[in-house]
């Protein structure tokens, strides 16, 4: 057997970002692979400890711009956690409410990203249309589009405006109505069965074993969501469910992706409805002293920021763990014997963010 | 290999289904396209969310009191502070005494260029002054035309009498070492500082010990900064 | 009905004409031009003219006219499928900004001119070159035998079925050459998965054709045409048929349930990749008119080609043809691309059964008497 190394990045339109898979093919048929991470490498921790906790805020919304809330949520959480503060229950809503917006918003980013993978350019366009509604509900409520800047050590920068509500269901509404295009269009659809089903199987023990989260894992028979395992916010006072699939393929990643939208926009609906009045905003100490470490629940699986204060103004260290950076150790375990063609379905369904894997 | 025991999609699914979903978009498409021609047209749900958004700054000079804080908070430095000449009658005198005997106004000056819109300096301004507009359009051929000094920066509002204390901090005094230079007093936007004989003599006088008004204090440390003896720290409240 | 003979060999006999006076004018002092204008004004000479004429009209409509409005409809289309607007250049006199986009390919062929011909240090020059050219004339060359109607055909030739499935059979091989000559992994799977692809869609595609030939006795698209109209479309009862030499048609020109040679998210453009500049152009326009010749094809075969009311018959064959390739356009996207093992095996497995049992079908209906 002859060696062909080929190059899938970093130039590539594979790589949902800055990395390089190299996979020794065998005709069409991958044998190996090796994932070179690194391109992107920006040092977000080490400036960190030259910042104070609020200017690290918007850092921490630059390490993944696809989903950046979530990322700024998780230092503060964890800030708050060191800090020993506790926030106002109004604040936790409006920070769910953000959160599962930009949860959606950022798995209709990945199922534009996956469109194209499997040769399906219509559904990128699609899934744009559609995310583009949910950045418009964001910059309502945070007065930006992307990198939002939203929550703060001790709650959320603004309250929202008046007509949020009102508008906010409108969208969910309008996203209910087009459930139908998308199953018509890839579940229903036998060639994007074909290409999904039975492909990127990934057994509940390799999972675990390679420290999976996220959807990757709940693809594999596992509910484990850090939403309900280690509630945070107010996640355990609304009324959802985690979604799992059992197969451990790569449809089964996708439907726990898509149906986690739906799932969401259920969250926004009961946190709209259950919101209570009051103060966002509690004040947080200036120069705290301790360590604490926090996960949540990312759009990509488990975001833990570890802590470090030394009381002075800003961190003595902050570590961020990167949920893909993890699954991307069960890459060369997944695609093992599958062709070329299905390691963009398997690398689609990881859903790779490098901004946040690379730091 | 786990075999899958899903719903199938069926004959229909190998061409029919996908197609119904994509003749709908396309009739609805035929009249009216989601997309909008950028420049010549924009849609009105849009604009009206726009007035939320964080756009480009402007400083309203009349409520600015140039306490610097905007450039302290700002995380990519992009806020520099300049001083601009203005005239005897300026309505507002919310500055520091010393920029009234010289008859300077201080306000801030962005870089846009490497201002990334976090919207912290107007959060954190006692004032109010910071206001963000809807303009988003603010790309350029030229570095030096992304750099707005404060005078482009300038609109001119009410004045309000209005302070808040957003940084939560005010300056304690360390009377052993105070020299009572009264420079903070000159400097402080605010003027919440008055000097008053303390306890320490000097040539059997009393030294003057600054005494805060924490009432109006904005906490924004521009007196500690400036302490030649280093006798104000900031601490929080 | 246009007679494109008739008119050929007017316009050439006209030019010939003017020549020829000229020619005898200057004969009264040099002598053989008299003998030339004889010859020239002779009817073999005259025919050549006219098929040369003919060619020019053939090619000047499928390639510049046919193509502009095809690959509009394309573009447009897929734009307003995909929920946008689509190409919209407006016309260079025009100040406003809402075009139809029509000139956009003109402006597209003419950005692609401007660019420069790259080839790769290690690539084999001579077959790199020759890989684009193979491609382009066997796409034009198709349109030589497909009747546009009775009359407006260039060459109505016995075999001409035969002759169109045969030049459209050539292009896996310049699709192979191309791969491999460029040197690159990417292209060399590409040219790989071209070549392999299009073996196993021939022949279905030409086993569905085998239940038309049957119905009509003749391998003359022209025959095929007329018994046609004689009795009944044929793509009613061989509806099988026609299903499957769409699904091959469609894997024939790699469009995209079946595009994997140039699966751009995995081999980035497959065969194509070290291609630039007008040699790209001139492969991706290739497509388009490849397409069209599968659209004309079918039009022929199972749709009565020219046959309908009112409208003369060139016009209703456009009409017909078109509708096909926008169907053909629909499917490609609103499908996701399939993989090549299964791609195979759709061609191996599902068409050639069904294409054998439309011959069937085909040889009942034959048998019964009802054609």
């Amino acid at each position: 057997m002859t060696d062909i190394w080929i190059n899938m990045g970093p130039q590539h339109p594979m790589t949902h970002g800055l990395f390089n898979l190299r996979i020794r093919v065998d005709g069409e048929t991958i044998v190996d692979a090796d994932p070179i991470l690194g391109y992107l490498h920006r040092g977000v921790e080490k400036l960190c400890e030259r910042r104070d906790y609020t200017q690290i805020i918007p850092l921490m919304d630059r390490l993944c711009y696809v989903s950046s809330l979530t990322w700024s949520h998780a230092y503060c959480l964890a800030a708050e956690e060191m800090m020993g503060i506790e926030i106002p229950e109004r604040a936790k809503y409006l920070r769910v409410i953000a959160l599962e917006l930009q949860r959606v918003a950022s798995h209709l980013m990945w199922l534009a990203a996956f469109g194209p993978d499997v040769g399906l350019i219509t559904a990128l366009l699609y899934a744009m249309r559609e995310r583009e509604y949910f950045l418009d509900m964001l910059q309502l409520m945070s007065g930006a589009r992307m990198n939002q800047n939203y929550p703060r050590i001790g709650g959320v920068r603004n309250d929202i405006p008046p007509e949020f509500p009102h508008k906010c269901l409108k969208v969910l509404d309008y996203f209910d109505g087009k459930r139908k295009l998308y199953r018509r269009l890839l579940d229903d659809s036998a060639i994007f069965m074909m290409r999904t089903e039975g492909v990127g199987y990934l057994s509940k023990e390799d999972a675990m074993n390679l420290g999976v989260t996220g959807q990757t894992l709940r693809g594999s028979n596992c509910p484990i969501d850090l939403r309900t395992h280690d509630p945070y916010e107010v996640y355990d006072e609304l009324d959802w469910e985690v979604q799992v699939a059992k197969e451990g393929d790569c449809y089964s990643r996708y439907t726990v992706r898509t149906n986690e939208m739906w799932e969401s926009c259920k969250i926004i609906r009961g946190a709209l409805k259950k919101m209570p009045k009051g103060p966002i905003r509690v004040k947080p100490p200036k120069r705290p002293k301790g360590q604490a470490f926090r996960r949540t629940e990312d759009s990509r699986g488990e975001a833990l920021i570890y802590i470090i204060g030394e009381g002075g103004e800003s961190p003595y260290r902050l570590k961020v763990r990167s949920p893909v950076f993890a699954n991307m150790r069960a890459v060369p375990v997944i695609l093992k014997g599958h062709t070329i063609a299905d390691l963009l379905v398997i690398m689609g369904t990881i859903d790779v963010c490098i901004g946040e894997t690379d730091k | 290999m786990a075999k899958a025991k899903r719903r199938s999609p069926g004959v229909k699914g190998w061409v029919i289904q996908p197609l119904r979903a994509t003749f709908r978009e396309t009739m609805s498409a035929l009249l009216k396209p989601e997309t909008i021609l950028y420049p010549y047209e924009s849609k009105e749900e849009r604009d009206e969310l726009r007035k939320y958004f964080r756009g480009q700054h402007r400083i309203d000079w009349l409520k600015c009191i140039g306490c610097q804080l905007c450039s302290r908070v700002c995380p990519n430095d992009c806020i520099t502070m300049e001083k601009v000449k203005v005239g005897e009658d300026y309505q507002e005198p919310s500055r520091s005494e010393m920029d009234e005997k010289k008859n300077v106004v201080l306000r801030p000056g962005v870089n846009i260029g490497r201002c990334l819109f976090c919207g912290n300096c107007s959060e954190y301004c006692p004032t109010g002054a910071w206001v963000h507009t809807s303009v988003v359009e603010l790309a350029d051929f030229s570095r030096d035309a992304l750099v707005f000094t404060a005078e482009q920066l300038k609109i001119e509002g009410k004045p309000t009498k209005e302070l808040k204390n957003r940084i939560e901090e005010n300056p304690k005094l360390d009377e052993e070492t105070c020299i009572g230079c009264k420079r903070c007093a000159r400097e402080c936007p605010t003027r919440c500082i008055v000097m008053i004989p303390g306890k320490k003599m000097r040539k059997d006088k009393p030294i003057e010990n600054p005494k805060f008004d924490y009432s109006i204090c904005i906490g924004c440390g521009t007196c500690a900064e400036i302490c030649p003896s280093d006798s104000l720290t900031m601490e929080e409240i | 009905m246009i007679d494109l003979y008739g008119i050929s060999y007017g316009i050439g006999e006209w030019f010939m004409g003017i020549v020829a006076v000229i020619l005898d004018f200057f004969g009264q002092w040099i002598t053989p031009f008299q003998g030339l204008a004889d010859w020239l004004m002779r009817v073999e000479t005259l025919n050549l003219l006219a098929i040369l004429i003919e060619v020019m009209i053939m090619v000047v409509f499928v390639s510049i006219i046919n193509l502009f409005i095809i690959m509009w409809i394309e573009r447009k289309m897929y734009g307003r499928l995909q929920d946008r607007r689509g190409i919209m250049l407006p016309l260079p006199f025009r100040k406003i900004q809402k075009g139809t986009g029509f000139l956009q390919n003109l402006a597209d062929g003419m950005k692609l001119i401007q660019k420069e011909n790259i080839t790769p240090k290690n690539a084999d020059k001579w077959m790199f070159d020759i890989a684009p050219a193979i491609i382009v004339t066997t796409s034009v060359l198709v349109f030589v035998a497909i009747p546009f109607s009775e009359t407006f055909v260039v060459a109505e030739l016995e075999g001409g079925l035969i002759f169109i499935l045969a030049i459209l059979a050539i292009a896996p091989f310049a699709v192979l050459l191309a791969g491999w000559a460029s040197n690159n992994k990417y292209t060399l799977i590409g040219g790989m998965r071209g070549a392999a692809q299009m073996l196993a869609y021939e022949i279905p595609l030409i086993l569905a054709t085998v239940g038309v030939i049957l119905l009509a006795g003749s391998l003359n698209p022209v025959e095929i045409v007329l018994a046609q109209q004689r009795t009944i479309w044929y793509g009613i009862p061989l509806i099988l048929a026609l299903l499957v030499f769409l699904v091959a048609i469609v894997a024939e020109l790699e469009r995209l349930p079946f595009d994997i040679p140039e699966a751009e998210a995995e081999l980035v453009e497959g065969w194509l990749t070290e291609y630039s500049g007008m040699r790209f152009g001139l492969v991706f326009v290739a497509k388009w008119v490849r397409t069209y010749a599968g659209a004309a094809l079918i039009t022929v075969l199972f749709l009565g080609g020219w046959s309908g009311p009112i409208l003369p018959g060139e016009i209703w064959f456009i009409i017909k043809s078109y509708i096909v390739f926008i169907i053909i356009v629909w499917t490609t996207w609103s499908l996701p691309r399939t993989r090549i093992d299964q791609v195979l095996n759709i061609g191996w497995k599902r068409l050639i059964p069904l294409a054998l049992l439309s011959i069937v079908i085909a040889a009942v209906f034959k048998w019964v008497g009802w054609f």
